[in-house]
């Protein structure tokens, strides 16, 4: 390849990691050259697929096991016996590790960080991709799973007075409570303040509301038009929907746990309009599936779907919804019977 | 979390061991290429890091602190197993060792033979990579390190991990000719 474009700028253009200007000059070198545009192609191929390899899982559980038998003897002398001591080589590397680099504050480090290569650290964003699900601890503890096709922005402020966190997408919040920095959830139309809780945030640019539902203790939401709503405190099966335009809308009693299954892999509808479904599932399963048939489109579906092959998906879809699908590659047109040869 | 460690909270240090436990061993394991071998040096880890809690001083992410501490222990391992030559030239899996098992667990769709193919060739692509370089592309791409963090793990420069990946984008672009 051409060497006037410097090959990390172009992998950061690829993976979506590029200042404007660093865009720009991309675009600007890429486009000049039909060639150019198949490399990059062929780079951008070779870096998803990289990132897409996932080796088999170890045991963790048999991994703690051993580990929990083997530390349980300094378990019981507690945390005050041992005298300080010069610390070990292992402790001194890691020393030596951490005066090297700039902190950048934060950051577990899953899903995609971005931080510009460290020469910009304004936020930290965990990305996922559709078909990817990940769970990310942040430095307090707090564990978050991300939805596919969800952004998570760790603000660089995190933890200073409030813990700033901006999603778009989808969510599962499990907050460690401290009432000294709060933890809020900043979205499209309405942010979300942790009271002690575990709960869930949609926020797809798609919908037509945000939406947040609690498992477990309490939430405190507003809109971010205060002129129009003030905040709500929601607590454990509290569901509150927050359109662009109008005020909140809360239901108490709601199923949240069908709304949260997916955090633990199942996605499940009930009684779903299929205008609501076909996005879900082309997230969840890497697909873009769609029903031109308006008719079609408003037909609902009751069903929950796990980690499966996306062939039995569709079966499963076209079977409970009587319809016939036609697949080629990632796309996926669902079309009633008949209405194909008319 | 830190501070609960340090206390000495056992569901902490729990809690800790199993958010990170997999995909240390899954770094550790394509440096040392052994699963087994992984498996053994990640609890090392751990098992100091609970001794020596109290002293347990992260002036960083716990995640750079944790791939940092098992880099180094993996470096120390093939120094110990006298293959240190391996980590400075080209790498050829040592026979007997276990292969870098790569499967495709969780895929979410059932792709065509070709990406099949695709995947097996960039497999065998990145296993080839000399070694330095296959470690940062690792770190950097399916551990989602950024090149600072990826350089502070390793103990090099900024520069040398953008050298590094660099040099190991064009040699998987070159191995894969036949498939772009």
């Amino acid at each position: 390849m051409d060497d006037l474009i410097d090959l990390t700028l172009l992998e950061r253009y690829i993976t979506g990691e590029t200042s404007p200007g660093e865009t720009a000059r991309a675009r600007a070198w890429i486009e000049a050259s039909p060639e150019r545009i198949a490399e990059v192609d062929a780079y951008r191929r070779i870096l998803n697929e990289a990132a897409a390899i996932t080796p088999a899982g170890f045991d963790v559980d048999a991994l703690w096991a051993r580990l929990d038998r083997r530390t349980a003897d300094s378990r019981a002398k507690g945390a005050t016996t041992q005298p300080p001591k010069r610390p070990a080589p292992f402790l001194r590397y890691a020393g030596t590790t951490a005066a090297l680099v700039v902190t950048l504050g934060l950051g577990a480090l899953v899903g995609h960080s971005v931080d510009l290569a460290g020469r910009s650290s304004a936020t930290r964003a965990y990305i996922t991709g559709a078909g990817q699900r990940e769970t990310i601890m942040l430095p307090d503890g707090t564990h978050v799973t991300l939805a596919p096709a969800s952004t998570l922005r760790v603000l660089r402020r995190y933890g200073r007075a409030t813990r700033d966190v901006a999603l778009e997408g989808e969510a599962y919040f499990s907050v460690v409570h401290d009432p000294a920095h709060p933890f809020v959830v900043r979205t499209r139309n309405a942010s979300t303040t942790d009271l002690g809780t575990n709960f869930d945030v949609r926020a797809y640019l798609g919908d037509s509301a945000v939406r947040v539902a609690v498992v477990e203790g309490s939430v405190s939401v507003r809109g971010n038009d205060r002129s129009r709503s003030g905040a709500v405190v929601l607590r454990a099966g509290d569901l509150v929907t927050v359109p662009a335009s109008a005020g909140l809308q809360l239901t108490h009693g709601a199923d949240v746990t069908s709304i949260t299954a997916w955090s633990q892999g199942h996605l499940v509808f009930t009684d779903a309009p299929l205008r609501d479904v076909l996005p879900e599932l082309s997230r969840w399963f890497d697909i873009e599936i769609s029903a031109p048939d308006p008719q079609l489109a408003s037909a609902t579906l009751t069903a929950s779907f796990r980690d499966e092959p996306v062939g039995d998906v569709l079966a499963t879809l076209a079977g409970a919804l009587g319809v016939q699908y036609e697949r080629a590659g990632r796309t996926v047109t669902l079309r009633r019977p008949n209405t194909r040869h008319r | 979390m830190v501070l609960r460690v340090r206390a000495g909270d056992r569901q902490a240090f729990e809690g800790l061991f199993r958010a990170y436990a997999d995909r240390l061993c899954q770094y550790t394991a394509s440096v040392v290429r052994s699963r087994a071998v992984a498996e053994e040096l990640v609890q090392d880890v751990f098992a100091d890091l609970w001794t020596r809690r109290e002293q347990w001083d992260v002036r960083t992410t716990v995640a750079r602190y944790l791939y940092a501490a098992v880099h180094h222990r993996a470096v120390n391992q093939l120094k110990r197993r006298a293959l240190a030559e391996r980590w400075a030239t080209a790498a050829t899996p040592a026979p007997g060792e276990d292969a870098p098992a790569m499967s495709t667990r969780s895929e979410p769709v059932d792709r065509h033979v070709e990406h099949a193919e695709f995947r097996a060739a960039l497999c065998q692509a990145l296993d080839r990579l000399p070694e330095r370089c296959r470690v940062t592309f690792i770190l950097r791409r399916q551990h989602h390190l950024s090149y600072t963090e990826t350089a502070a793990v390793m103990g090099v420069t900024l520069k040398c991990v953008e050298r590094q990946y660099t040099k190991a984008l064009r040699l998987l672009r070159e191995a894969l000719a036949a498939h772009l």
